[in-house]
């Protein structure tokens, strides 16, 4: 009997990386067993099991898939201690001087991922990497023959989901004129401060009704805690910090939301980009690491060096310019279905059948 | 599509230089705003960093504050002056441990006054809550928390307040 398990650091509930091996493990399943692995599961999920429940090997073959997103001892011992080849799915570690003054020791166990990385290459029978940008990032550690695969993306989840009709009344309720969106979580490298000073500007400024909803777990509370502070202490009107929403509820957000804004540095992919332009949401994001690579040509790529001056005028323009609304909205939705999961998934599985 | 991406973006940088000219944007605007949002982190972070290098000053100090006559040296590479030194350290044995003595209990009260000191500052970033028993860290976390959701709960009431009756 065939076993394909995937090994992650940590998994929680709406996190992408584990929603990406959640829509992987249901088709690794028509192959064998195939179960998800991670040393620090969220409590609140049962579909993940512990790394410390990792199986013996029973079957006379056995794969597993690592999808790397950060630093961890035990994860990278349990890896090196493996004698089962072993596929790399890299979505990439940010970068820990983002983190050295809000969190020395996230920055830390960033800066030894890519150590670990470097480590494992020897072991590593397959490298996949979900954007051209991680792929460059494996290749300048030593990897070769990276073959990019967005694997496990499925951006249009949301559109089966029926919206959460409480969050639908609050946004009716607690909102005013256009809806901007912002899906991540409270990390440095996501700069939301950039968004309220943008909310700042369109409605203190310009004089625009517009909206801004920030959504995404509190992953270091300082940084959305001095974000919201700053919109308290410039009393910029209709700032709503939601934290972490359920799938309903977001699909409620994605459905009101009229533009989806990242001020981001940092990303290896991004599905809530991804996610918005499948929701016809058109985009606004800066034109750096794999941002790029996700947006395509359907969304307003700023500069990396863009402020809320920019942003705000990208919202201004996208408000105004029907005729520029309506085709990123198309071509946002045709770019999200490029990255579709059934196509890439069948090749992935040709992969590992080869490997044999 | 390239050439459109490019006429877009210069199109919102003319904007922009446009808005700042007519005076819609003061100037240096988005300075001001990035370091309003920067002196906003120094608030959260003052405390800790600050209180953080003071502990390891104080560490420093507590560990430097062992008056000792071992510590002298009275080794020398010529044994000559290596005995001298040790008569010298016999003959004034008495005179030398009666200033480590006081040196030590000046020491002693000096780390007394700092540590006082240190929890003042501890104290007043915490607001003098007392009730809170957790480590200072978690402590100092939990009030920023806590002040940014009463904050938010404020917000909440205030628009709750404006809201017309249902």
């Amino acid at each position: 009997m065939t076993e394909i398990h995937q090994i992650l650091v940590g998994a929680g509930r709406t996190d992408a990386i584990t929603n990406m091996a959640r829509n992987l493990r249901s088709s690794l399943r028509d192959l064998g067993r195939s179960e998800i692995f991670a040393q620090h599961p969220s409590p609140d999920i049962t579909d993940v099991i512990p790394l410390d429940e990792f199986p013996q090997k029973y079957s006379t073959k056995r794969t597993i898939i690592f999808h790397a997103s950060g630093g961890d001892k035990e994860v990278h011992r349990f890896l090196q201690n493996s004698s089962d080849p072993l596929v790399l799915i890299f979505h990439n570690i940010t970068p820990a001087h983002y983190f050295e003054n809000f969190d020395p020791i996230r920055a830390g166990s960033l800066r030894e991922g890519w150590s670990e990385l470097e480590f494992l290459r020897s072991k590593v029978v397959l490298s996949i990497a979900d954007s051209p940008y991680n792929a460059k990032g494996l290749k300048q550690i030593g990897y070769k023959n990276v073959v990019v695969l967005p694997l496990g993306v499925e951006t249009s989840r949301l559109q089966k989901l029926t919206s959460d009709p409480a969050m639908l009344h609050r946004i009716e309720r607690e909102t005013s004129g256009h809806l901007l969106l912002y899906v991540g979580q409270a990390v440095p490298h996501k700069r939301p401060e950039v968004l309220i000073q943008t909310q700042s500007l369109l409605t203190q400024y310009l004089g625009r009704n517009t909206s801004l909803a920030l959504v995404g777990p509190p992953t270091l509370p300082i940084v959305n805690d001095a974000a919201f502070q700053q919109s308290q202490r410039l009393h910029v009107p209709n700032c709503l910090f939601l934290g972490q929403v359920s799938d309903t509820e977001l699909t409620a957000l994605y459905q009101q939301a009229d533009i989806f804004l990242t001020a981001s540095m940092h990303e290896g992919l991004c599905i809530p980009v991804l996610e918005a332009m499948a929701a016809g949401v058109p985009t606004i994001s800066r034109n750096i690491a794999a941002l790029p690579d996700t947006v395509g040509t359907a969304g307003i790529l700023l500069p990396p060096d863009a402020g809320p001056e920019l942003f705000a005028e990208g919202v201004v323009e996208l408000l105004e310019n029907k005729d520029l609304y309506k085709q990123l909205t198309t071509s946002g939705k045709q770019q999200a279905k490029s990255f579709c999961s059934s196509s890439t998934t069948k090749t992935f599985l040709n992969m590992l059948a080869e490997l044999d | 599509m390239q050439n459109d991406t490019n006429d877009l973006l210069d199109k919102l940088k003319q904007n922009v230089a446009a808005r700042r000219i007519a005076g819609d944007y003061p100037p240096g605007l988005e300075q001001q705003l990035d370091s309003h949002y920067h002196q906003i982190l120094r608030g959260f972070d003052f405390d800790e960093a600050g209180q953080g290098e003071l502990q390891t000053i104080l560490r420093r100090l507590n560990a430097a504050s062992i008056f000792d006559a071992a510590q002298i040296k009275t080794w020398s590479p010529n044994p000559f002056k290596r005995i001298l030194h040790h008569i010298a350290a016999k003959l004034t044995v008495r005179q030398t441990n009666g200033i480590l003595q006081q040196c030590q209990q000046h020491a002693e009260v000096v780390n007394q006054v700092i540590v006082q000191l240190l929890l003042l500052i501890e104290e007043q970033t915490d607001n003098g809550d007392e009730s809170n028993k957790g480590p200072p860290e978690s402590r100092r976390d939990i009030n920023r928390r806590l002040s940014a959701a009463l904050d938010r709960l404020n917000l909440i009431e205030a628009k709750l307040d404006i809201s017309p009756p249902a």
